[in-house]
């Protein structure tokens, strides 16, 4: 279920430390994030990866269009906004369209222990805090949910990262990466396989799997990495889920970078006030 | 005809060759038309193949499967007391988890996984989504409310347990595709047995049962299997032992069993071309055509050995050319029988019509060209012995006669009140036809439907399929609390155990967020709030019951009966009260049983038609056979005995027609007329030989006794065999068959000699036989103006007689009324004068004498023949049943006796002026 909410492009969490101004083609171009010729370790790809995130963020538009199993297409647009607050993200988002849902407001919390989740209804005009479920849920009723976003960047509260090696997506040259969770973390994944960019430390696929085999796979599409405000990302990916059928592309459209987002867009009693 | 058979039994080793070849032909049909790494006999024994795929029932289902997915779930129940305690609910997520980590699984919702949204006190502001097991384990404390919460989540009580039985439920949906094909049927079978061991091992849980339309499917094809390799063997080794006892031969019983091997051959290689597979119906056709083929082989065989053929290839000829025609006519009409159920709705019956028609016809070829070219190349080790029994059968047959002549009128009237009888309780019959009741009571696949049938309340489901023409219309809160009404109704129905509906999740999502709202769970007043609610709530809970767009739902409803009576009765009831919904709204109630259901029920209409098509074949065959209306009839009438007698007895045993029975009527109509035009034709022949009904009758009853009676109790054996399968309806099909032939014999021998002595008939064949040498009409002068087939018609009527030279045909003085006409040969008239024998005249070919005699005169001359000379011979009594038969014809014969009478009246007065 759609508890949470959210559904960025981990693409848009990264951030390229070098060129602000490059353009896409520039990106395709630039040196590889870790010194030529150094030999890549998990540690450094990490670092690589996790320096990009930027401590907030706003999304103007964000397109989710979700195809069923049997080709039936919904689109839903919303904003978005990110702040992260001691290495902890907070997200909020307002659903735009369709007209009938425009107002419904989410607001999701990284918290020290646990997740939480608020929802706003605006036709009760209440929110309600929500537990039980959260993070896995898809976005918008898409395959996008908070925790894979995470996992896509190998960001587990816990666990170990692998560095397997080196390979090429999209004739780009990638790290091959495995995330493991650790064991507290509350997922059903048991490893995620990420192919992520040397140029930009940006996940262009990742592979979800559990015990039965891959669950979803996540792509980003490389010709559409671009940047602003010098955040490097992917305006284009997509989930597919294996088991299901079903498969959501994401679209991001005028992402910003800004200093100082209100506090109070992040705050359960206003959160939903933010539109 | 005979010519194509004397060059088929010249040749024997070429026809051998021949067979040799088509038979590797169709093994290499067989071989190169099953699938890759397939078995060479595919069994589906699943609901669909009952189905009709075009239908407006099939249509719904399609749609039904393209908004919600083919997936049928396995549903899974486990006991445990009390239910709601922690240890129970910690195993029940303990085996949940385990059972969604199993290949194949895609999902899995139970307590551990459906999330209870009514937990909520009405002061707080969080909203706890999780499951049930998820709550308990994080308020241990608070069982009672958990408990409390769900029982009042019409999401949860009954669907996923029943607080009463203490039973929880797991809904186990296999990966899209994990019940098509067919090794994934095994793999539907391996998953519910490792679900089923899960559930066993968790501590806490207790007697687990698995059900699931995949896994009956499955059992049915493992039982159709079971019963094919259980049938046709035993079908196989009694008839083995019958014909070895009747002949007492065994290579004879060998030649015979290779001519049905290859008949088996073909019917399969057409089955594998036309991608059948073996299903409860296409199952039972091989053990008919095995039975078919022991019958044309024990006609063939004793005609063989009756003619004593040995290696002579001239008695072959006799012997074949004796039997041929019979068996082609037998070969006809039960092909005729068989392709009657082409008619028939369901598929799975149709092509056991296709099956079975293919091994007839084979089996009917081969029986007069392979069978007999085997005999004749190994006629030197057969033998020439008398045939066993015949002793018994002439007795039988003497006595069988005696009391048929003599009973005959009481026999007649008893066989039309039998059949009167059959034919009112026939009224009484029903479409009918079990699913899992058709497996005996102690198998686990049907102990285990029963179980959850009486613990969760409804083993099988169906749907209601709920079409818009625009999206979310269903949301509305007019329409929902509509289908919201037609849900409460559904859950008073006895046959409902339990139903499962998006109008329900939307409630529970709205007492959810306002927990504050006391009482019965309502519908949001708005369309709005009950988008912005399922938007919230998202898809995953209700995929199955409304897609993303609610234009489309599914209201599954769990059935707690199996008969397809009751099922049809359900969904008619559930089809008037969903008239009552906004006509915005289409609603069709659909699944798999339902459809089967429905086309169950047209079984009846269509068995008529079925039934009434092939009689009306089979009744012009015996018309084109007989050449007359009134001997069809007859020979019609001992058929329809055993046909009434198997309708009332469905009527009265309450024995519902379902797939299998239905192909008793028209298997048992292609039977038993074969033994009536056995019978009708040999009496025929008799009686114009021998010009006594009584003898005639004997005659034809010694002849055809023992094999009549042979090939009935190798009916009888084969289909009584099908009371070995594992499935009752293959048993009530076997012992109806098997009876219904029992009847077939009785009828053929009291019923149909007691009606045929009462007519005589003419045969085509006879008609075929009859020389009446060239244009018989213009040199015959009685036979002036008749076509060769009337002239031909006339002289069956007559006694068709060849005298020796020397014979006296006519004695002067004598009184008789016998009128002859000279075919070919010649006659001398004569009388004696005086001690002197002086000749009058000379008749050739066309004469017509002894009219005296016909008008009441004692014969004027003597005729003796001069050399061998056929002629007619005819009375009056002949005539008038030519008369009541062909009337035409008796007018131009009587006109022509007028006009020789006139001629010959013209000329003595003549001579005496």
């Amino acid at each position: 279920m759609a508890w949470v909410i959210c559904a960025v492009a981990p693409a848009a969490f990264t951030a390229e430390t070098a060129a602000p101004d490059a353009s896409a083609a520039a990106v395709a171009e630039a040196p590889p994030a870790t010194a030529a010729g150094a030999e890549a370790t998990a540690e450094t790809v990490m670092s690589c990866m996790r320096a990009n995130v930027p401590q907030q963020l706003r999304l103007r538009e964000l397109v989710v269009r979700t195809e069923e199993a049997d080709g039936d297409v919904r689109t839903l647009r919303a904003r978005m906004y990110v702040m992260r607050e001691e290495g902890r993200a907070m997200v909020t988002m307002h659903v735009e369209s369709p007209s009938e849902v425009r107002g419904t407001s989410y607001l999701w919390r990284e918290l020290e222990t646990r997740d939480e989740t608020f929802v706003f209804i605006p036709e009760l005009n209440r929110v309600r805090r929500v537990i039980g479920s959260g993070a896995d849920s898809g976005v918008m009723d898409s395959e996008f949910s908070m925790r894979d976003l995470q996992q896509v960047q190998g960001s587990f509260s816990s666990g170990v990262q692998h560095y397997l090696g080196e390979g090429t997506v999209e004739g780009r040259n990638v790290w091959k990466m495995r995330f493991e969770p650790g064991e507290a973390e509350p997922t059903s994944y048991t490893h995620v396989l990420a192919d992520v960019d040397q140029m930009r430390c940006v996940t262009l696929r990742a592979d979800f799997v559990d015990e039965k085999g891959v669950v979803k796979h996540f792509s980003a599409q490389a010709e559409s990495l671009t940047e602003s405000d010098g955040i490097a990302y992917a305006r284009h990916v997509r989930m597919d889920n294996r088991r299901s059928g079903r498969k959501s592309f994401a679209e991001i459209t005028q992402l910003e970078a800004p200093d100082d987002l209100p506090r109070r867009i992040f705050l359960p009693n206003a959160f939903y006030l933010g539109r | 005809m005979m010519r194509w058979l004397n060059a088929l039994l010249s040749r024997p080793r070429v026809v051998i060759a021949v067979a040799t070849l088509v038979s590797a032909l169709a093994a290499l049909t067989i071989v190169l038309n099953r699938e890759d790494g397939g078995p060479l006999l595919r069994v589906d024994a699943s609901f669909e193949a009952l189905i009709p795929g075009e239908s407006e029932e099939g249509r719904v289902m399609d749609r039904l499967e393209q908004f919600f997915g083919a997936s049928e779930p396995l549903l899974a129940i486990v006991h445990a007391e009390p239910l709601f305690a922690a240890e129970t609910l910690r195993a029940i997520a303990d085996a949940h988890d385990q059972i969604a980590q199993l290949p194949g699984v895609a999902n899995v919702t139970s307590l551990a996984s459906a999330p209870n949204l009514l937990f909520n006190e009405p002061d707080d502001p969080t909203l706890d989504v999780g499951s049930v097991t998820q709550q308990l384990a994080r308020n241990p404390e608070q069982l009672a409310r958990v408990r409390n919460s769900a029982a009042r989540n019409p999401m949860l009580a009954g669907v996923l347990f029943n607080a009463d039985t203490d039973t929880a439920a797991f809904v186990i949906t296999p990966e899209e595709g994990a019940a098509e094909g067919g090794g994934t049927e095994l793999d539907m079978v391996a998953l519910a047995q490792r679900i089923s061991e899960i559930l066993s091992d968790t501590e806490g849980l207790e007697q687990p049962a698995v059900t699931g339309n995949a896994l009956i499917s499955a059992a049915t094809s493992d039982a159709v299997w079971t019963g094919l390799i259980r049938t046709l063997p035993v079908a196989v080794v009694l008839v083995v032992a019958l014909l070895a006892l009747s002949f007492r031969s065994t290579l004879v019983v060998v030649l015979g069993s290779m001519s049905i091997g290859v008949s088996l051959l073909v019917m399969w290689a057409v089955g594998a071309v036309a991608d059948l597979s073996l299903n409860m119906v296409t199952a039972i056709a091989p053990p008919v055509v095995v039975a078919f083929g022991i019958m044309f082989s024990i006609h063939m065989v004793s005609e063989w050995l009756r003619h004593s053929v040995g290696e002579d290839t001239r008695l072959a000829r006799r012997a074949v050319g004796a039997v041929a025609v019979p068996l082609l006519l037998n070969g006809l009409t039960t092909s005729i029988g068989l392709a009657a159920l082409g008619l028939s709705p369901l598929p799975a019956v149709r092509e056991f019509a296709l099956l079975t028609v293919t091994g007839v016809v084979s089996l009917t070829i081969l029986s007069v060209s392979y069978l007999p070219a085997l005999l004749l190349l190994m006629g030197s080790h057969i033998g020439q012995q008398k045939l066993p029994g015949e002793g018994i059968a002439a007795k039988a047959a003497r006595w069988l006669a005696t009391f048929d002549i003599r009973w005959r009128r009481h026999l007649v009237v008893l066989g039309a009140v039998v059949v009167v009888i059959g034919l009112i309780m026939a009224q009484r019959v029903e479409p009918g036809s079990a699913y899992v009741e058709n497996f005996a009571d102690n198998a686990p696949v049907r102990m285990d439907y029963n179980r959850i049938n009486q613990q969760l309340g409804g083993a099988a489901t169906i749907s209601v399929l709920l079409e818009t023409p625009l999206d979310h219309v269903l949301l509305d809160p007019g329409v929902a609390t509509a289908v919201d009404d037609f849900v409460q109704w559904a859950r008073s129905q006895p046959e409902i155990g339990a139903v499962a509906s998006y109008v329900d999740h939307v409630k529970v999502l709205n007492a959810a967020m306002q927990p504050e709202v006391d009482g019965a769970l309502v519908y949001p007043d708005s369309a709005r709030l009950a988008r912005q609610l399922v938007n919230f709530g998202g898809t995953d809970a209700v995929r199955g019951l409304i897609d993303p767009r609610q234009r489309h739902a599914r209201l599954t409803i769990r059935i707690t009966v199996d008969h397809s009576s009751r099922i049809r009765d359900l969904a008619k009831r559930m089809e008037r009260q969903l008239n009552a919904l906004p006509p915005a709204l289409q609603a069709s109630v659909t699944g798999t049983p339902v459809m089967a259901a429905y086309t169950v029920d047209r079984i009846v209409d269509r068995q008529w038609l079925s039934v009434g098509a092939a009689l009306v074949a089979i009744f012009l065959v015996l018309l084109a056979l007989f050449l007359s209306m009134r001997a069809a009839l007859i020979a019609m009438l001992p058929n329809l005995l055993p046909v009434s007698v198997y309708f009332g007895l469905l009527g009265i045993t309450g024995i519902g027609l379902n797939p299998a029975t239905s192909l008793v009527a028209c298997l048992v109509i292609g039977v038993a007329v074969d033994d009536t035009i056995h019978f009708l034709a040999r009496f025929n022949a008799e009686a114009r030989a021998r010009g006594s009904e009584g003898a005639a009758v004997s005659h034809a009853l010694r002849t055809i006794l023992r094999p009549v009676t042979l090939t009935t109790a190798a009916l009888c054996l084969s289909f009584g065999v099908f009371a070995l399968s594992p499935l009752s309806s293959h048993t009530e099909f076997g012992l109806l068959a098997a009876l219904a032939l029992f009847v077939a014999w009785l009828t053929d021998i009291f019923i149909t000699p007691a009606l045929g002595s009462m007519v005589r008939i003419v045969t085509l064949w006879d008609l075929l036989r009859v020389d009446l040498g060239q244009s018989p009409q213009y040199t015959v002068p009685l036979l002036t103006g008749l076509s060769n087939r009337q002239a031909r018609l006339f002289a069956l009527t007559a006694r068709y007689e060849t005298v020796p030279a020397g014979t006296d045909i006519m004695r002067e003085g004598e009184v008789s009324a016998d009128i002859c006409v000279v075919v070919d040969g010649q006659l001398e008239v004569w009388v004696t004068r005086n001690g002197q024998r002086k000749v009058l005249n000379c008749l050739f070919r066309g004469a017509t004498l002894g009219e005296a005699g016909y008008f009441g005169q004692k014969r004027t001359a003597t005729v003796t023949a001069k050399g061998e000379t056929r002629i007619l011979r005819f009375d009056a009594n002949d005539l008038e049943r030519l008369r009541r038969r062909h009337p035409r014809i008796a007018a131009l014969v009587l006109r022509n006796l007028n006009r020789i009478q006139a001629e010959r009246l013209a000329h003595a007065t003549a001579m005496l002026r």
